[in-house]
């Protein structure tokens, strides 16, 4: 799927089940919409690991690791919803998806070892959640009232570091 | 049960760990998820937008008394000299200063006011702002 379309899909998800602009994404209205769909914030276990979806008897089920500042829980839910949206066949024929800490700037994964597929995957994932939480309109009228990366991440509950690649994608800051 | 086909045993241990992971959450019944506290987006971007527009208005509000001050200053200042002028040309009551007393207060004082409207200008409005 190309990424324009991907940005697309998100940011038609964030006016269906975010109406109101409110940050974290209020992924309830998620889950009250798709059934098979849920949402466990826990502990994994794992510092190396921010979240996971899981495939389970007809069911996704998201585990975000909330031993894991809060700022990168909302990012990592974003992120797994991006694989419950863009990635159910693959769910379903590989059971599982984790992601690792360094989820934002590439995956780890533990799972599959067909690195360019993968790759591509997350690549779609974290396009998704950017714009599913950090939609372009709203981050632009952000960027233009603070200019500051700090402020706007504050904003959209995001960290800076997710803030930052955002603004960068969208050309209103420097590399 | 549904497939699980891992490639490696290490990778088959830490993907099975989750679904325990999932398992214990789903036999405790845990209510999934947490509720975080909501920002409006909207709400924020304008309650900035306010905040940058104050700091503008305090901001010209500040240069435009500093302006007033110095003008004020330098409208006296230039009174002063006046007076003065007119007391050295009149004699008025006897004043009289040396020739080159009064010419280096004129002088003096001209330079003054040149350099403080080319620092206002400078330093109350910088170039790009």
């Amino acid at each position: 799927m190309k990424l324009t379309h991907v940005r697309a899909l998100a940011e038609e998800y964030a006016t269906k089940f975010n109406p109101k602009n409110l940050a974290p994404f209020p992924y309830e209205n998620v889950t009250a919409e798709h059934k098979d769909l849920r949402v466990y914030f826990t502990s994994l276990d794992d510092d190396d690991v921010s979240g996971a979806i899981l495939y389970k008897d007809g069911q996704y089920n998201i585990l975000v690791n909330n031993s894991k500042p809060l700022a990168r829980q909302h990012f990592t839910l974003a992120h797994e919803l991006g694989h419950y949206f863009l990635h159910q066949d693959v769910l379903k024929g590989e059971q599982a998806i984790v992601d690792g800490e360094d989820t934002l700037d590439g995956p780890r994964i533990l799972y599959r070892d067909d690195d360019n597929k993968t790759k591509h995957l997350e690549i779609e994932a974290n396009n998704f959640a950017a714009s599913l939480i950090m939609p372009a309109d709203l981050v632009r009228r952000a960027w233009e009232a603070t200019q500051s990366i700090q402020e706007c991440a504050r904003i959209f509950s995001v960290s800076a570091v997710a803030m930052s690649v955002r603004l960068t994608k969208l050309g209103l800051i420097g590399e | 049960m549904a497939r699980r086909e891992p490639h490696t045993p290490a990778v088959r241990a830490d993907v099975q760990h989750y679904f325990d992971v999932l398992d214990k959450i789903q036999q405790r019944n845990a209510p999934p998820g947490e509720k975080a506290q909501k920002l409006d987006i909207e709400q924020e971007i304008a309650r900035e937008q306010k905040i940058k527009n104050d700091n503008a208005e305090q901001d010209i509000a500040l240069k435009r008394l500093t302006l007033r001050l110095l003008f004020l200053f330098l409208a006296v200042e230039t009174a002063l000299v006046f007076l003065f002028t007119f007391a050295q040309a009149l004699h008025f009551h006897g004043f009289q200063l040396e020739e080159w007393s009064f010419r280096t207060l004129v002088t003096a004082t001209i330079l003054q006011i040149t350099g403080m409207l080319f620092a206002a200008v400078r330093y109350l409005f910088p170039k790009g702002k």
